[in-house]
């Protein structure tokens, strides 16, 4: 278990960023840590692109993290990923990606073109030390909902990340923040994000 | 979940809230009794934080027609003795300025406080003005917290701080506060009953120009009070070691000048400010006593580094003073620590070893996401319409825009407008466009809150000059842009209660506009027929554009555990035309290796595609 941990999830409007920061920040203050956390959701609602800085610890003062000391970035979607690797220190960092692309309407319209998927997949091998690229939107469909990729992502990232929370302050915040009579569901996506990881 | 948090009677317990959050959870603590808004990023959450609690709470709460009402609503209930609350973003405090600036000479009763949110970048506002000036030009003192946390705990003070001094508190927030988390240790929950009394005092009250002469001799004492209040305010304080060079850190900014000096692993003495005025000069001047060089770290423009330069300059203090006016801060967009360390850096001499340098660089270019209208959003179909119609007369054509979830239309395929400038400006700008002479055209697209809040009185303008222009009005019946607030178009109210539902036709007509139609957005064919037909009428006219916000309408849908039925491409009719890609471009088309798709979880069933392809190849299917 880490001392502190600064993460940034990155998406699009509508993926559910905003959730899972609220989730781990809700567990992490139930743990008795200092919490910051800042939201980036600018027009998040209309497909806009929607980050979250988390720092959890302490000597943490700062909600924006600093450029170079993530720990690590999960990325909702890849090309969002790549577009905070910035961020990521330089050594030791981990990245989660969801390796399953949303193109922005400029490219699905065909003004603007999303970069090659192969090239895309190859720069995020590339960007930290430890990587992991999940199916986190087939896990949720699997599921039954493709609402779940964010608690999906919420498990892979307390799988790797090994942050000082106890899984069931974990398992508590999910239910406290997911629609109600979707906890069950919520709670087993989440054990299925630990297990993309732990199978990886 | 926040809203749970924001009535909890649990002293010392810690939640994490947002900073909007936190400003609510205090005023509540507070004991606010009367809450006014008009939602603008970044501070929509505090009204709408404090309206879901407010019947529960005992709290009027309300979503005024503008934030110059909001703030006359919550004056008259602090003269009234209670507690009260305004908030509202940078662009808002524009509009109250003349309420405002007149009740620093009235002063108040019951606490007033208007809490205002900055948006320095600006991610998601015409400009990035500094209300800090506001507060110092209506001599009204103004706070600003560092944290959620301290947020929270600002509020009460804030109250009673009005009370003692009988004037307004600003406290000034910035995007960076509203929208960031942290741990809150909640407060004790005042019990505050009053009943409303309003003690009639027409010298003080009714504030003609004898009466003000004497206000103004009164409002000059209290603010020397304000600025002795200051001097021991507990959220302002010196820290660190003694050195040569000081650090004075503005609200958030503390955080950001903490976190750089642990980067560069350094120490300094630090004085934290959560008073922006007026400033406190003994501490400040204490504070330089010593000093060689002081950084001054504040949001937006160099308000405080002025004053600190001048306490030096009057104390006789060889201090060099830096920030943004010295250009060791830029003197645009907002702050980071990452900015902060390379101006502490540049200072001290080091060559910033922020980690940021040790990053990697990815070699790969990612392309743009600019946020769209949703898929089946009727202004979609509003400024197809518009542009359809200005083709047909073949004139050119200006269409000056105005604020709302409609700004999206700017970018391609619509570009659907020119100009975008303030709330209402598009009327105004519009009749001014006509009598600059100009001979295209002249459309002027307003929401219908946006049309309460500013479009009344510069439509009346053009009914009065008779300015030949085009109203379009895109009545979706909600807020949207802000996170679907209620207004008049909608019926309900802040608290959820039913209203009565006023039609912008209705007041169109009482306007004097003698050219009204009303057409359902998503008739496509009627509505480019009734713009074509309002640009050569002569003389104002308006065209209502109505359909109910998509997002709204099929969540309705779904709760009542429907779906809407989707369109598709018949790939045997598709000619690969494009038109509905490169002039309408609704994100649930696509199209890949030249085939054209729909998503059908993303249609909402609007149809609008099947009526502009030429081809008649979009047709509706079960879902």
């Amino acid at each position: 278990m880490r001392e502190n941990l600064n993460v940034i999830l990155a998406g699009v409007g509508g993926q559910g960023v905003i959730l899972s920061s609220t989730i781990i920040g809700e567990a992490a203050v139930e743990e008795g840590l200092s919490v910051r956390i800042a939201e980036s959701r600018g027009l998040a609602q209309r497909g806009g692109i929607v980050t979250s800085h988390i720092r959890i610890g302490w000597g943490i003062h700062s909600p924006l993290i600093p450029k170079g000391m993530a720990d690590g970035i999960v990325g909702f979607e890849p090309m969002e990923f790549l577009r905070h690797c910035e961020y990521l220190r330089g050594d030791g960092g981990f990245g989660i990606v969801n390796g399953n692309p949303i193109l922005p309407v400029t490219s699905r319209i065909g003004l603007e073109k999303y970069p090659d998927y192969e090239a895309m997949m190859e720069a995020i091998r590339s960007s930290a030390e430890r990587v992991y690229i999940i199916d986190g939107s087939g896990i949720a469909e699997r599921l039954g909902n493709p609402n779940m990729l964010s608690i999906v992502m919420v498990g892979a990232l307390y799988a790797v990340a090994e942050p000082p929370i106890s899984r069931r302050a974990m398992e508590e915040s999910i239910r406290r923040n997911v629609p109600k009579g979707t906890e069950e569901a919520n709670l087993k996506a989440f054990e299925e994000g630990i297990r993309a990881i732990e199978g990886y | 979940m926040e809203t749970d948090y924001l009535t909890l009677d649990s002293i010392g317990k810690k939640v994490l809230m947002t900073g909007n959050g936190a400003v609510a959870r205090g005023a509540i603590e507070a004991g606010v009794k009367v809450a006014t808004s008009y939602p603008g990023t970044p501070a929509s959450e505090i009204l709408s934080s404090i309206a879901a609690v407010a019947k529960k709470a005992g709290i009027y709460a309300e979503w005024s027609i503008n934030e110059k009402v909001a703030f006359e609503v919550a004056f008259a209930a602090s003269l009234s003795g209670l507690r009260a609350l305004m908030a509202c973003k940078h662009l808002g405090f524009n509009w109250i300025s003349d309420a405002f600036l007149v009740s620093a000479y009235t002063g108040v009763n019951g606490g007033l406080v208007v809490v205002v949110s900055d948006d320095p970048h600006p991610h998601s506002s015409q400009n990035a003005e500094d209300t800090r000036y506001y507060s110092k030009m209506g001599k009204v003192p103004c706070l600003e917290p560092s944290d959620p946390g301290e947020a929270r705990k600002i509020m009460p003070m804030a109250f009673d701080l009005s009370e003692s001094l009988q004037l307004p508190v600003v406290v000034r927030l910035t995007s960076r506060i509203s929208h960031s988390r942290g741990d809150v240790e909640l407060g004790e929950m005042r019990k505050e009953d009053r009943d409303p009394k309003f003690e009639k005092d027409p010298k003080r009250y009714a504030v003609i120009a004898p009466h003000a002469r004497e206000r103004h001799l009164w409002l000059n004492k209290q603010y020397a009070k304000a600025a002795e209040a200051m001097e021991g305010f507990p959220l302002n304080w010196i820290e660190g070691p003694r050195g040569d060079f000081g650090i004075i850190a503005n609200g958030l900014n503390y955080s950001y000048v903490k976190e750089a000096l642990g980067i560069l692993g350094i120490e300094a003495p630090i004085l934290k400010l959560s008073s922006a005025n007026p400033i406190p000069r003994r501490l400040v001047a204490n504070f330089l006593k010593g000093l060689k060089e002081c950084l001054v770290v504040e949001e937006i423009e160099p308000i405080t580094e002025e004053s600190v330069k001048a306490i030096a300059q009057s104390e006789g203090l060889p201090v060099k003073v830096y920030g943004r006016s010295t250009g060791h801060i830029p003197l645009q967009w907002e702050l980071n620590p990452d900015i902060v360390n390379g101006a502490i850096s540049k200072i001290i001499g080091l060559s910033n070893p922020g980690p940021g340098l040790l990053a990697k660089a990815v070699q790969l270019e990612v392309s743009r996401r600019t946020p769209f209208l949703c898929a089946g959003c009727p202004h979609r179909a509003s400024y197809y319409s518009i542009k359809q119609a200005l083709r047909r007369i073949n004139r050119g054509g200006i269409i000056a825009g105005d604020r709302g979830c409609y700004n999206q239309g700017i970018y391609p395929p619509l570009n659907g407008y020119d100009t975008c400038i303030c709330m209402g400006a598009s009327i105004g700008m519009a009749c001014g466009f006509y009598k600059a002479g100009i001979k295209e055209p002249i459309v002027a697209v307003i929401g219908e809150s946006t049309f309460f809040h500013a479009g009344i009185p510069p439509l009346i303008n053009a009914v009065h000059n008779n300015a030949n222009i085009t109203v379009v009005i895109f009545d979706n019946s909600w807020t949207s842009m802000t996170g679907f607030q209620p207004n008049p178009a909608t019926g309900i109210n802040a608290m959820g209660e039913e209203t009565k539902r006023l039609n912008v036709e209705e007041i169109c007509k009482a306007c004097g506009v003698e050219f009204i139609k009303v057409i359902d957005s998503f008739k496509v064919r009627e509505l480019i027929d009734a713009i074509e037909s309002a640009i050569n009428f002569p003389g104002p006219a308006v065209v209502v554009s109505r359909h109910e916000c998509a997002v709204r309408e099929t969540a309705r849908l779904r709760r009542r555990g429907e779906r809407p039925r989707p369109y598709a491409v018949d790939p045997t009719r598709c000619t690969a035309c494009k038109i509905c890609l490169s002039q309408f471009g609704c994100p649930a088309i696509s199209i890949e290796n030249g085939k054209v798709s729909i998503d059908k979880y993303s249609c909402t069933g609007c149809g609008v595609c099947a009526q502009i392809c030429p081809s008649k190849a979009i047709v509706q299917v079960e879902g």
